[in-house]
């Protein structure tokens, strides 16, 4: 495959997932400039590494997992970043301005609950639930076999409900969310897309 | 611990997603200048660094002197200081070459060198800093060129640097090698602080038969020890233009201190306990933040000036205009 096909391939997965990575860093960084340095890096990795890319839904795990061992692998010095990547920043610092802090969703005890879990639940539940993964997409993404990613999952959400039961949480799901997951994750890809085109 | 009913899995999988983060603005026009700017270079094995394809060095400079052997040994950096003295009497050509951001379009993943015919001489341009030295090799062996390419960590007023030894193998021997070979720089067209010019690129002649080595600089990495280490009076580095050599240990440790530099001081002899009376007579950046300074019971005799060197007027340059010396105004 000759350099141009490799561009032409390289931007389908770019403009495909770029959202998708984006949302991946920035929900596991302290600050928008650490986010911005880790998509920046997950991308020119994935450049660098084109020819071992996959094709269709897989390349979209694997870039999950590049992004995961550039966090992993801890943030550059702040003089490493570029221009570019400083400018990507400060977007992301005037996005989260413009969100806004504000949290009356009264679900301050599952993020807290989250936070009492060890690295390895909270890392499981997230991509179950941030980003919508399925235990074997989970394993794609961890380098594991399915049965192990099913089993992390499961004794994760186990740990999670009996936090969340231990502060009065009621998780009969009779309440009045009743939403199924693959509809939140929705939900929230939907509130992206609004803001995105608000912005 | 009991186990979740389905329902209970799926109440905690809605709370998860409902507690997601938001998932910022997507695709913007910055997202897409990230895109041309990481496809700059073509994809390979080098590492990629956004920082060094936005920013051309502000100031890319030779030492101004060359660190005594116990520097170097010290510093744990094996340097072949036989061979880098030599070096003092020889003409270092020095080459910055920087990945083409304007000519876009990947070139073959290969191609860490762009090297072109123009008459009797090769052109070359290194396109990619962060290439293996075998890369580099392969393509000038290519061209029946016996050129050594190595990379080693210096400072970053010193990255993209390249020094150019022309016959190698001689000056390993112990030979008196001319300073002035075959090779020759092409400057930058514009402004440059640098006393040996700024070149870009580097003129080989087609049948150039001697060994060469060619030592290029890249940053280092947090808390790597440079190998290509700068003379803290280098410009850019702490000491440019600071009157610091024939002071005392302990002035200039308050000065390097001043600077955020962390000072470590020694001597010609071994396991000499520096006191702070002592005179300091030369350094060196051994890594980022930290300087390996040299210092001696008698001050040095005629030190240079502060100014710097003044511009070689034999300058392997073969184009550009006189250029100006780094000096301290």
């Amino acid at each position: 495959m000759g350099s141009p096909d490799l561009k032409r391939r390289f931007e389908e997965i770019y403009t495909a997932h770029y959202g998708d990575i984006l949302a991946y860093v920035r929900r596991r960084t302290d600050s928008p400039e650490d986010a911005a340095d880790a998509l920046a890096e997950t991308f020119a990795t994935a450049w660098r590494r084109v020819g071992d890319l996959p094709s269709g839904a897989a390349a979209r795990l694997w870039l999950y997992g590049v992004a995961r061992r550039v966090l992993a692998n801890g943030r550059r010095a702040r003089s490493r970043r570029g221009e570019l990547v400083e400018r990507l920043g400060a977007q992301l610092a005037l996005w989260t301005e413009s969100a806004g802090p504000a949290r009356d969703d009264h679900l301050d005890d599952v993020r807290e609950a989250l936070g009492r879990l060890g690295g390895d639940d909270r890392e499981v539940l997230c991509l179950a639930g941030w980003e919508g993964l399925s235990s074997e997409e989970i394993a794609s993404v961890l380098g594991c076999s399915s049965g192990a990613a099913r089993l992390r999952l499961h004794r994760a959400r186990k740990r999670l409900a009996r936090e969340l039961r231990a502060v009065g949480r009621d998780l009969t799901g009779r309440d009045e969310h009743t939403a199924t997951p693959a509809s939140s994750v929705e939900l929230s890809r939907s509130v992206g897309s609004a803001k995105r085109k608000t912005a | 611990m009991k186990n979740l009913d389905p329902a209970m899995e799926r109440t905690i999988d809605r709370l998860m997603a409902d507690i997601a983060p938001d998932a910022g603005p997507g695709m913007t026009p910055l997202a897409r200048e990230l895109f041309d700017e990481i496809t700059a270079t073509p994809p390979g094995r080098r590492r990629l660094r956004l920082a060094r394809r936005l920013t051309l060095p502000r100031r890319l400079t030779l030492p101004n002197r060359l660190a005594p052997p116990r520097l170097g040994r010290l510093a744990g950096l094996r340097l072949r200081w036989p061979v880098v003295a030599a070096l003092a009497t020889a003409t270092v050509v020095l080459s910055w070459a920087f990945p083409a951001v304007d000519g876009i379009g990947p070139a073959p993943a290969a191609a860490a060198l762009e090297i072109q015919r123009d008459g009797d001489f090769y052109v070359i341009t290194v396109k990619d800093l962060f290439a293996d030295p075998e890369v580099y090799q392969a393509e000038l062996k290519a061209r029946g060129l016996d050129i050594t390419l190595t990379v080693k960590p210096t400072s970053a007023n010193q990255a993209g640097s390249m020094f150019v030894i022309n016959d190698y193998d001689r000056l390993k021997k112990g030979e008196t090698v001319p300073g002035d070979g075959p090779v020759k720089a092409v400057n930058a067209p514009g402004p440059c602080e640098r006393p040996t010019g700024c070149p870009i690129q580097l003129k080989v002649p087609v049948d150039y038969k001697r060994v060469a080595k060619v030592v290029l600089g890249r940053q280092a990495r947090p808390g790597e020890k440079y190998m290509l280490p700068p003379g803290v009076a280098m410009p850019g580095e702490p000491f440019h233009c600071v009157d610091y050599v024939n002071k005392k240990v302990t002035d200039v440790a308050a000065m390097l201190g001043e600077r955020g530099v962390q000072a470590r001081f020694t001597a010609y002899a071994e396991g000499v306990q520096v006191p702070g009376d002592w005179y300091v007579i030369d350094g060196v950046m051994s890594e980022a933040g930290k300087a390996l300074m040299l210092a001696d019971p008698k001050p040095k005799p005629d030190p240079e000036p502060t100014s710097g060197p003044e511009p070689k007027s034999d300058s392997p340059s073969t184009s550009g205009p006189e250029r100006p010396a780094a000096s301290c105004s």
